[in-house]
């Protein structure tokens, strides 16, 4: 037992890299990523604590308080089920360390247990980080109390069995089929399920007004929340739970404790050798399709900056990760926007008149607007500011390459633009359509609207090209690492941030020279970009080449 | 031909991975870098196809200057790299066109190259799967077919033979040895003594940066008569 133990804690230590670095201090530069991270989350983490606080305190003058434990329930069980889903597969079947770990004198349960225990570790401190806001707002309100201890320890039950139950489950469907054995089906498939339950929690929470925990909580008593409602119907051995919290009793606790271990060893002994025999049999294998000449023969020539864009494009959609961090997310964006509208029960389309006739009287919120969502846009997708880590050990082909630096860079350039426009060109048609129906603004404030969008993004575009030419993260074992736990993510927000932050300060606070100023903006924009141009022209091959 | 001119590099301070190493290299030849793990054939490598900045000297290739002259010094190699993990989700075949397009190579002779070599090397049935489904040794042909695309004059390549099953290595060997027979120039890095021995015109050993011994393989059997080229490596690298 103390070894598998031990080697779970080195399995998590190893496979835990935020930030590339090969130098010695890379201990402390993540210590300070992660404290960075962690300052950033603090308003939302705020934010939440009190909201918790208010509603408990006021569930607790009419001793409903309990209610917020239910909820802390279906929020903690939700958490759980979704980082199984994205956790166990990808440390259980897809992690690189499972080679090295094969080969080892272990058991094939000892091997399974330090997996989980891999696992578990990390799904706990993402736990604990998520769920702490809330636990603390109830503390604050109503004290600590052991029904909160009994509810930590039900999660605490209920991750483990979780974890264990989703690995089961992969392993059964794999052993039915080959062909999900491939990574990248499973890949797209769990992420395809965890947007429909993100969407169905958002679509749930919708139609509550969060600013007012007043009314969350009543509608929490009553029952009539569809949030509440919707979990108990597919997860019905949550209200069993709540029910014991509510009214505890050692007989059914100490059953509950008994059949929770039971089922846990129970299933550990008689899966592992299954588990790890497909851990080992693990291939990223498709399908052999009969070459052809006709095959051979359907490409057409093209010029080098067209097939490099091409091949990084057809890398973004074909890679499960890039497809879902890269692209997807410039589809989930508009979808949410556009659910939360739907849901609307005519009170929106009056906050959209309203909108629209302050747009009317102010025309450049439409232009700041717009420069703000095709920051965010250009942004969120992180094509161009991991273009260069995606590439990660492969990167000395683009030093090989006949072909000039700056050439293959804007090939990179495009593709990010290609990306950016899949929400930005919708939104272009939106604000076409919205001003022919509503706002009958003047053409030339449509026009402002549209280059402000066009000039925001391939701004925002090239930045993120030059913050990973100088700052690429090419050490990596699996491409989550290239696009997830990449530090420059962070520098083009901040670059976003702060330009969306300037424009509107410029709106609000100097009226008289507002429009000059957005003006001016958005020629420095322009005047940064073609620097950055010139940069990729003139320095890119001499900071890429291999030092 | 290749000519190397006191190229210095040092990734730490304390030592140099190549240490002013000067080499020419004649065309029509095959040549083979031996040296032990370590000995900087890699690195060399890596300087002379414009992968890594050299500390100090100059790499011309066909008389074009990697430094000055880059484009038109990589248009003249093709260059197989020890890892050949890369673009595992394009299908091989549409790796090849890419090269293709990057080299600027017409269609016909695109089409007629991309199958013989891969008919050769056993992968033609296999183009239209994804790289990340072969196996290492199909990895490294599908590279081989790529450097070859655009039929430079120079191939280079690095570690070839490693993870390669006989049949195969045979192949290569044979692609090797017309390739040079037509008046073209290879230089491959290996660790392993005998194919070198079977396989080219030239050796240059390379101990800790430096060259030991350049030259044929017959006038360093000369040089030590009635030694075996392993001990000879031996007694060099020491
Ligand atoms: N990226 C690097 N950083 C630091 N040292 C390196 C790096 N690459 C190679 N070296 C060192 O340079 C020397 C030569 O390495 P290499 O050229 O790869 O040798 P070979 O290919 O002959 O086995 C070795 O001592 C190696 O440790
Ligand atoms: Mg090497």
């Amino acid at each position: 037992m103390k070894k598998v133990i031990t080697l779970a804690l080195k399995l998590t230590k190893t496979s835990f890299v935020l930030i590339d670095d090969k130098k010695k201090a890379s201990g402390k530069k993540q210590l300070a990523f992660f404290l960075l991270l962690i300052v950033l989350l603090i308003p939302n983490f705020a934010s939440f604590g009190f909201m918790t606080y208010d509603m408990t305190s006021f569930l607790a003058t009419i001793n409903q308080e309990q209610v917020i434990l239910a909820l802390l329930l279906q929020i903690g069980v939700s958490i759980i089920i979704f980082s199984s889903i994205f956790m166990v597969p990808s440390y259980l079947f897809y992690a690189k360390d499972i080679e090295k770990l094969l080969p080892l004198p272990l058991t094939k349960v000892q091997l399974y247990c330090a997996k989980l225990i891999q696992i578990h570790i990390y799904q706990m401190g993402f736990f604990l980080l998520l769920i702490l806001p809330f636990v603390v707002g109830y503390t604050l309100a109503v004290g600590f109390s052991t029904s909160l201890l009994l509810l930590g320890f039900f999660l605490w039950m209920n991750a483990i069995v979780t974890m264990i139950a989703t690995s089961i489950v992969l392993v059964l469907i794999m052993s039915v089929s080959p062909w999900f054995k491939n990574k990248d089906a499973i890949t797209l498939i769990l992420s395809m399920i965890s947007l429909g339950f993100a969407l169905y929690i958002n679509y749930s929470i919708g139609g509550l007004d969060l600013s007012d925990p007043q009314a969350i909580a009543f509608s929490l008593i009553q029952g009539q929340q569809s949030l509440a409602q919707g979990f108990s119907s597919f997860l019905p051995h949550l209200s069993a739970s709540v029910a014991m919290i509510v009214s505890f009793n050692w007989i059914t606790f100490i059953t509950y404790v008994v059949l929770t271990l039971v089922f846990i060893t129970g299933s550990i002994v008689a899966f592992a050798p299954i588990l790890v025999n497909i851990m080992a049999s693990f291939s990223g294998s498709s399908s052999t399709k009969k070459m052809t000449l006709k095959s051979l023969r359907a490409h057409q020539i093209k010029p080098a900056i067209v097939a490099l864009t091409t091949k990084e494009i057809k890398l973004l959609f074909r890679t499960p990760i890039y497809f879902f961090n890269n692209i997807l997310v410039m589809l989930i964006l508009p979808v949410i926007f556009g659910f939360s509208f739907i849901q609307g029960t005519g009170e929106e389309m009056i906050e959209v008149e309203a909108l629209t006739t302050f747009i009317t009287n102010q025309p450049l919120i439409l232009v700041v607007v717009c420069a703000g969502l095709s920051a965010l846009f250009s942004t969120i997708n992180l094509v161009t500011p991991t273009s260069i880590s995606r590439e990660g050990s492969s990167k000395f082909h683009m030093l090989l390459y006949p072909v000039e630096m700056s050439t293959q860079l804007y090939a990179k350039f495009f593709s990010g633009i290609l990306v950016s426009l899949i929400a930005i060109l919708p939104l272009s048609i939106m604000v076409i359509i919205l001003n022919l129906l509503y706002m009958q603004l003047g053409v030339i404030w449509i026009i402002a609207s549209l280059l402000s969008m066009l000039i925001v993004m391939i701004f925002m575009n090239l930045f993120g090209l030059l913050v990973d030419v100088y700052h690429p993260k090419l050490v990596w074992e699996n491409e989550q690492a290239a696009v997830k736990q990449n530090i420059n993510f962070l520098f083009t927000f901040l670059g976003s941030a702060a330009l969306i932050a300037l424009m509107v300060y410029t709106l609000f606070n100097l009226n008289d020279i507002a429009e000059w100023m957005i003006l001016g903006i958005h020629g420095a924009l322009l005047i940064a970009s073609v620097l950055i141009k010139r940069i990729i022209e003139t320095r890119s091959m001499d900071v890429l080449i291999e030092h | 031909m290749i000519q190397l001119s006191n190229l210095t590099k040092s990734y730490t301070k304390a030592k140099k991975a190549v240490d002013t190493l000067s080499l020419t290299i004649s065309d029509g030849s095959i040549t083979a870098f031996i040296g032990p793990n370590g000995a900087g054939k890699t690195t060399t490598l890596k300087m002379m196809t414009g992968i890594l900045k050299p500390d100090h000297g100059d790499v011309l290739i066909n008389s074009y200057s990697m430094a000055a002259q880059p484009i038109e010094a990589k248009k003249q190699f093709g260059f197989v790299s020890d890892n050949p993990d890369s673009f595992l989700r394009l299908k091989g075949i549409e790796y090849l066109h890419l090269m293709g397009d990057i080299y600027e190579v017409s269609m016909s002779d695109r089409l007629e190259r991309i199958e013989n070599y891969t008919k050769r090397l056993g992968i033609y049935d296999t183009l239209n799967d994804k790289i990340l489904s072969y196996s290492h040794g199909m990895r490294q042909k599908i590279m081989i077919c790529g450097a070859l695309i655009h039929q430079p004059n120079i191939l280079i390549l690095d570690e070839p033979l490693t993870g390669l099953d006989p049949q195969s290595a045979f192949e290569l060997k044979e692609i090797m040895r017309e390739f040079s027979r037509s008046g073209k120039t290879i230089l491959f890095s290996t660790h392993v003594l005998d194919v070198a021995e079977r396989l080219c015109d030239k050796i240059c050993i390379i101990h800790q940066g430096k060259i030991m011994y350049d030259g044929t393989l017959e006038a360093l059997k000369e040089q030590y008569p009635n030694t075996s080229l392993e001990e000879i490596f031996l007694k060099v690298t020491l």
